[in-house]
């Protein structure tokens, strides 16, 4: 029980105020013990000062009658004897107004009688005093002795009074130092046990909870292995020992982050190392590429600028042929003469496309806001206008702007549109259609946000199975008979549209039409 | 950890120890009142084992060895200090070969007896063991009732002192002064060394003016008519010893003196104080005291050197009221409240 309560801190403050409320309680009786000894001792002092006064007054009284007689005992006048008798009664009343006790008073009483008689005797003598020296002597011894009687009772009640006033003074003086000695030693007993005390508290609370602050401080500012040097069974060493479980814990939890991190760390700079390799990798080959597309392209216009010239010639001697010397060929050579000039015709067309998409692919951008919405209209109006008698249902979505180049755009455009024109050229009720995808519509379809455009008709459509070709250059879905075509079209888009760091795409059905969907930065 | 326990558990006993001594202060502090505190040590004390002794000159049954005893005696007894008395009974025996042989068994009793401190009172006892055997011993030596001068013993400041024993010739005089008619003073006193020795001084303080008469043939008669001339040339006359008259008879000398004194008369001695009108006798309880008191403030450790030699200043105040009356003379106050009476009846 008693060590339960030892072990808690408010059992421990409980023990330890009961003690300082004993210990103010035992010095509180004690002090007012002394005060009452000492106040005894004052009162026992009072009435011996009374008395010694008063013996004082006495004696002096006695005095100044001893004083009458000298001088009427030497002068013999009748003044003198008066003043003696006055004198006497004076000492009478002394005697009567002071508070003596027996025997004193008593023994007093009778030598003032006595003496008073003896005085009377003497002053009776008052003729031929020489004669009767006898008389005189003996009587004046008479008084003499009464008085020195009682002067020495006097005397030695005024010293045993004064024995006892010392004896009182002595005993109060003494009950003094030992009140005060008491009161210094106590007083002494009572600061040791303060401060005993108060190092209790400060090594029994204080400086765990330094010691726990300190660890917590430590802690707190990072340092992990910091722990409370508190062992105790009370509540601080309790806290203390949560502390230091909740602190190796965190420790170990640290530990485990920072090899995480240290992991981390080394995966992401392996990551970091590999995507700086492949970035040059990509980069050697981004450039490897360029080269190589420059070259092809300088290449391909070169091949396509060179065979022009040679073309031109042989369609126009083929020309001349047909014009100046077909009434002399037969007619199969004729018509040999006619599939040249349409092969050469097909021939300026492959070349002047692959010229066109070389220039495109090589032309400087000019870029600014786009009504993209408004090329579609004129490049649906040109298609319209080429071949009036069609019927096409157009449906543009207007004031859809974008930021590119408006001659690529319009050039991209036009091919898409043209190219849905002429896939719908079987269908029924022809319809194209141009607009932007919703946000619904265009989720999953590209980069999230970026604005996805389409052309989409109701014309031939495509196996699905071929659209990896569909933009490739020189390569088509119907044959020349179908649809004419030389293949360039579409691969002139894709170059425009990934030139303003968009993409294309295309999706469609054989018969069921296609839709062709482009984003643009 | 288990030092942390055990640290707790020294600290627990350690409080309780420092409350338990608070508490155990309780029972002393409320004796507040208690009595008083001994500040000084009692004289018992200070004098325990301390030892004196005292010669005597003379034997317990004469009148000065009486009270110079009641002089030693009241200062003495009350302090618990240990003391005992060497008697030499040299006024019943005056030989000098009972002197030696006395002093020379009394030196040796008081080597046995190991005193601290040596009193010696009358100058027999200087003379015959003092000078011989102590006066310049280690222990020290207070010596009183020495009759005028202690010169002729060469004591030694360092080991020795005491008081002189003088007559209060300044002090009789001044009372017989006046009552006397006239400056003429005369004495009567048998003729011996004593009584020279005394006179001699006494005519210091007379200037050599006093007349003598010398009794020589030591009868009571021839006392008688040198007192009746003296009366008869003089205006004062001092009563010197008797010491040697033989046929000496109080009575007759009391009805005598009555009877014939017309002059005022005075004595220096206790037992002439019955023929004189005022007798200043010096007093022996006096002298016993000084040098009991004396002899307490060398065992309290005061050298003797620090105590120089003096004089005695009291005596015994007698006045002789039938005189008084033949005379008619009625004393001074101071007289009659100081003084002893000798009536008719012997003193």
């Amino acid at each position: 029980m008693i060590r339960r309560i030892w072990n808690s801190i408010p059992g421990r403050f409980a023990i330890g105020f009961g003690m300082v409320l004993v210990l103010m309680m035992v010095f509180f009786l004690i002090s007012f013990n002394q005060m009452m000894a000492v106040n005894a001792a004052a009162q026992k002092i009072t009435p011996l000062g009374n008395q010694i006064y008063s013996l004082n007054n006495f004696a002096v009284q006695t005095m100044l009658l001893e004083t009458s007689f000298d001088r009427y005992l030497v002068i013999g006048g009748v003044m003198d004897r008066d003043a003696m008798m006055e004198a006497m009664k004076n000492l009478e009343r002394s005697l009567m107004q002071a508070q003596f006790e027996d025997p004193f008073k008593a023994d007093m009483m009778s030598e003032l009688g006595n003496l008073r008689d003896a005085l009377e005797k003497i002053a009776s003598i008052s003729d031929d005093r020489l004669s009767r020296s006898r008389s005189i002597n003996e009587g004046a011894i008479t008084v003499y002795g009464h008085l020195n009687r009682i002067k020495s009772a006097t005397r030695d009640l005024v010293r045993q009074t004064n024995e006892n006033l010392n004896t009182m003074t002595l005993l109060q003086q003494s009950t003094i130092n030992r009140v005060v000695s008491q009161f210094v030693v106590l007083t002494a007993a009572l600061v040791l046990i303060l401060l005993g005390s108060l190092w209790w508290i400060s090594a029994n609370f204080v400086r765990p909870l330094t010691l726990l602050s300190h660890a917590v401080a430590a802690f707190a500012g990072g340092d992990l292995t910091a722990r409370a040097d508190v062992f105790r069974q009370d509540e601080i060493g309790r806290l203390a020992q949560i502390f230091n479980h909740m602190t190796e814990q965190i420790q170990e939890q640290v530990t485990h982050l920072q090899q995480q991190a240290e992991d981390l760390a080394a995966a992401e700079e392996e990551q970091r190392n590999l995507n700086l390799e492949l970035e040059e990798r990509v980069a050697r080959r981004t450039a490897q590429l360029q080269a190589a597309n420059q070259d092809l392209e300088a290449f391909s216009y070169s091949v396509s600028h060179d065979l022009r010239a040679p073309l031109r010639s042989i369609g126009g001697f083929n020309r001349i042929l047909l014009e100046d010397y077909s009434e002399k060929m037969d007619d199969r050579g004729q018509e040999y003469l006619h599939r040249v000039d349409k092969n050469v015709a097909r021939m300026e067309q492959l070349i002047e496309g692959l010229l066109t998409l070389s220039r495109l692919t090589r032309a400087e951008m000019e870029m600014k806001k786009v009504n993209l919405s408004a090329l579609v209209e004129e490049c649906a109006a040109e298609a319209g206008s080429a071949d009036p008698v069609r019927k096409v249902d157009w449906l543009i979505q207007p004031e859809l702007n974008v930021n590119g180049d408006e001659r690529l755009l319009r050039a991209a455009v036009q091919n898409l549109v043209d190219n849905a024109f002429k896939f719908t050229a079987k269908a029924a009720a022809a319809r194209i259609e141009f607009g932007l995808l919703t946000v619904d519509e265009a989720e999953g379809r590209w980069k999230q946000g970026s604005p996805v455009y389409f052309i989409r008709d109701n014309g031939a459509g495509f196996d699905m199975a071929y659209a990896g070709r569909l933009f490739q250059v020189f390569q088509r879905m119907h044959t020349q008979d179908e649809f004419q075509g030389i293949g360039i079209g579409l691969a002139t888009v894709k170059r425009i549209i990934n030139r303003h760091g968009g993409k294309i795409w295309a999706e469609g059905q054989p018969g069921q039409g296609a839709t062709f969907y482009f984003t643009l930065n | 950890m288990w030092m942390r326990v055990k640290r707790d558990g020294l600290l627990l006993l350690g409080f309780l120890i420092l409350f338990g001594g608070f508490l155990m202060l309780i029972p002393w502090a409320l004796q507040a009142s208690g009595g008083t505190a001994a500040a000084t040590p009692s004289p018992a004390s200070i004098y325990q084992g301390k030892k004196i002794a005292w010669v005597d000159s003379y034997a317990p049954d004469y009148d000065w060895s009486q009270e110079l005893e009641a002089g030693l005696a009241s200062v003495l007894n009350p302090t618990g200090v240990e003391w005992q008395i060497f008697r030499l009974d040299m006024k019943r025996n005056p030989s000098e070969e009972y002197a030696v042989k006395k002093a020379a068994e009394t030196a040796e009793k008081i080597n046995a007896y190991a005193p601290d401190v040596i009193i010696a009172t009358d100058d027999n006892a200087q003379q015959w063991l003092i000078v011989p055997y102590f006066a310049t011993g280690t222990v020290p030596v207070v010596f009183a009732s020495v009759n005028w001068d202690d010169s002729e013993y060469h004591f030694e400041p360092e080991h020795v002192t005491g008081m002189v024993e003088v007559h209060l010739v300044p002090q009789l005089m001044g009372q017989l002064d006046v009552l006397s008619q006239g400056s003429r003073v005369g004495i009567v006193a048998v003729d011996d060394i004593t009584e020279q020795k005394n006179i001699e001084y006494y005519n210091r303080y007379f200037d050599r003016q006093l007349q003598i008469f010398w009794v020589e043939e030591k009868t009571q008669a021839e006392y008688q008519r040198l007192f009746l001339q003296a009366q008869a040339q003089t205006d004062v006359v001092l009563i010197g010893s008797n010491a040697g008259i033989g046929d000496w008879d109080e009575a007759a000398a009391r009805a005598f003196f009555i009877q014939s004194t017309e002059k005022p008369t005075g004595s220096f001695l206790q037992w002439m104080a019955p023929y004189a009108l005022i007798t200043l006798a010096k007093s022996g309880q006096e002298e016993g005291s000084w040098a009991a008191e004396t002899a307490l403030r060398i065992l309290q450790g005061t050298s003797v050197q620090e105590i120089p030699v003096t004089r005695n200043r009291t005596g015994r105040l007698w006045i002789n009221l039938d005189i008084a009356e033949k005379l008619k003379v009625v004393f001074s106050p101071y007289v009659l409240k100081h003084a002893e009476v000798i009536d008719r009846e012997a003193p």
